[in-house]
């Protein structure tokens, strides 16, 4: 005999599972800070790609300039600058990145959590059907 | 008229929920179709890959794999196109991609699509859509893809007429041509202009519609189409571009309906109907506003078709039948013809009611009921109907019973079972009584 509100939740639990879970459960495997801290890294590393490839298009663009002041140039300064842009572009993007991953983390724990109040659900139902027999 | 439009809306909903595992790969396949066709009318250098059937099976691999791919496959081949033109121009469009994918369209992958959506609609000015139905649909962080698409759509008549000059491979020539395509974009000033209005829809939008005050999600859409002509505007006065403001202002409450079209399918909401309670827990004291959705169920209209049955034999007559009799030819329930029903079989004057206008979604039929068989033994030798035997008879009145059934022909019934043993095969029957009929 079919128990309705069973089949009920496990149809629901298996429909998660397939679609929505599966970055959810991936999450699951770390801590909130853990993960925002591992994208931050992400982050870091293609901002620092995509800086350098853009240095480079600059140096490009400027390269008459350079060349004819070279020895005129203060490399010091200049180095402080290219460091300083670069500086300031990484930190928006780790603050971005920080508060954006942690609130998609929150959103992601909640709909976890629900999955995994039916899961108790069906196990407490599981219990009862084990009791009466 | 309203009515008309929600069953249309029920209707077409439907018919994607059946239907979505085939409708889902056929946009997919459409849009990647006009995406790479796009793509060789702008910048088709390698006539190579501008044939219907590269682009076709390039639009079916699009079908069967994730909506990225359609971005993915896009920026390969305006690569290959131009690097069949210039080598160094492709070089040089390959790493802004890098760029564009680093530091914008990482952090919104599901929204991907939009960077190839923007450049398709533009040529339409059917683009000022995109913002306003990302603004209802998605986050603000969806104006990254987005911006992303206009640099696209900006930088390729650049790259397109840089890549078509004939250029010597020298370090000179090479030099000057990436001074001139660099210099074009940066004073390309719609596009970053373009950008920021975009972003600020995006996100006008997505905080209106967070409101709870009734019909906050058309309000959304509308302030979102008043701040894109009003950020276009400005651009326009202070950097003196060439856009139409007429167009501009049209196709942007166009842009504006079709948002709303979207929407609408999304939800219906009624907020004549709007429902106010308040009950607290354990925790907290809530205060809730239920809005109901309009569902509105599509009328079913059952056709029941009256067949004549004569000379069929009836195989759920013993189901109906308290007895069932076999062995005995005398006793047969093939006897029973229609006419001993007495059921008038022509539905032409039955009036239904037609309860759909009044009640939405609601259909009510007067079905005329089937006629209970008879049993054999109760027809009367004088060819009288069973039911006839019931005209006069007061059905409400409780102390009735069915005297009409006369003692001869109870005798008579009777004596068709004086024939039966109980030797006799497969035979089932009852015994009535005078009781059995009261």
């Amino acid at each position: 005999m079919l128990n309705n509100r069973k089949v009920r939740i496990m149809t629901q639990l298996a429909i998660y599972e397939k679609k929505e879970g599966r970055p959810d459960f991936r999450l699951a495997k770390y801590y909130k800070m853990d993960y925002a801290r591992f994208n931050a890294l992400k982050t870091i590393l293609w901002v620092t790609i995509a800086y350098i490839v853009g240095l480079i298009l600059v140096a490009i663009y400027k390269l008459e300039y350079l060349l004819d002041n070279a020895m005129t140039i203060d490399y010091k300064a200049l180095g402080w600058t290219v460091l300083g842009i670069y500086l300031g572009i990484i930190t928006v993007y780790v603050i971005g990145s920080l508060v954006g991953y942690s609130i998609y983390y929150t959103l992601s724990r909640k709909k976890l959590g629900r999955y995994y109040k039916m899961l108790g659900r069906l196990r407490s139902m599981y219990k009862e059907e084990d009791e009466y027999k | 008229m309203i009515i008309k439009i929600l069953e249309i809306r029920t209707f077409l909903l439907k018919i994607y929920q059946k239907g979505r595992f085939i409708i889902n790969p056929l946009i997919r396949f459409f849009v990647a179709l006009l995406v790479f066709k796009g793509i060789n009318d702008n910048i088709g250098f390698d006539t190579r890959f501008m044939g219907t059937t590269v682009t076709l099976c390039l639009s079916l691999i699009c079908a069967v794999l994730p909506s990225g791919m359609i971005v993915f496959l896009a920026m390969a081949l305006s690569l290959v196109h131009v690097f069949k033109a210039s080598m160094f121009v492709a070089a040089l469009m390959f790493l802004v991609y890098v760029i564009l994918y680093a530091t914008l369209m990482r952090f919104s992958p599901k929204q991907a699509i939009v960077s190839v959506i923007i450049p398709l609609l533009a040529g339409k000015n059917l683009h000022y859509s995109v913002p306003l139905v990302l603004g209802c649909i998605a986050t603000p962080l969806s104006a990254l893809p987005c911006a992303c698409g206009l640099i696209i759509y900006y930088m390729f008549p650049i790259v397109k007429e840089a890549a078509a000059r004939q250029v010597a491979l020298n370090l000179d020539d090479i030099m000057q041509l990436y001074l001139d395509i660099v210099d074009k974009i940066l004073d390309n000033k719609m596009m970053f202009v373009a950008a920021a209005v975009f972003a600020l829809v995006i996100t006008v939008v997505f905080v209106i519609r967070q409101f709870s005050f009734e019909y906050a999600l058309v309000i959304s859409i509308g302030a979102g189409v008043v701040t894109n002509i009003l950020g276009f505007l400005v651009a326009d006065l202070k950097y003196s571009s060439t856009v139409r403001i007429g167009l501009l202002i049209l196709m942007s409450i166009v842009c504006g309906l079709i948002a709303y079209a979207a929407e609408f399918f999304k939800r219906v909401l009624d907020y004549t109907a709007i429902e106010r309670v308040q009950f607290e827990d354990d925790d907290y004291y809530y205060y809730v506003k239920a809005v109901p959705k309009i569902n509105l169920s599509m009328p079913r209209h059952n056709v029941r078709r009256m067949v004549d049955n004569e000379g069929e034999e009836d195989d759920d007559y013993e189901e109906h039948a308290d007895i069932s009799i076999v062995g005995n030819d005398d006793v047969r329930y093939e006897e029973y013809t229609e006419d001993d029903y007495n059921v008038d079989t022509d539905t032409s004057d039955i009036e239904l009611e037609d309860d759909s206008r009044r009640f939405p979604g609601f259909s009510m039929k007067k079905e005329t009921p089937a006629p209970e068989p008879v049993p054999s033994f109760a027809k009367s030798s004088d060819k009288k109907t069973a039911y006839e035997k019931f005209d006069g008879f007061d059905f409400d009145d409780e102390d009735a019973t069915y005297t009409d059934y006369g003692e001869d022909e109870l005798e008579e019934a009777d004596s068709k079972f004086d024939n039966l043993t109980d030797d006799d095969k497969d035979v089932k029957y009852v015994d009535y009584e005078d009781d059995d009929f009261t």
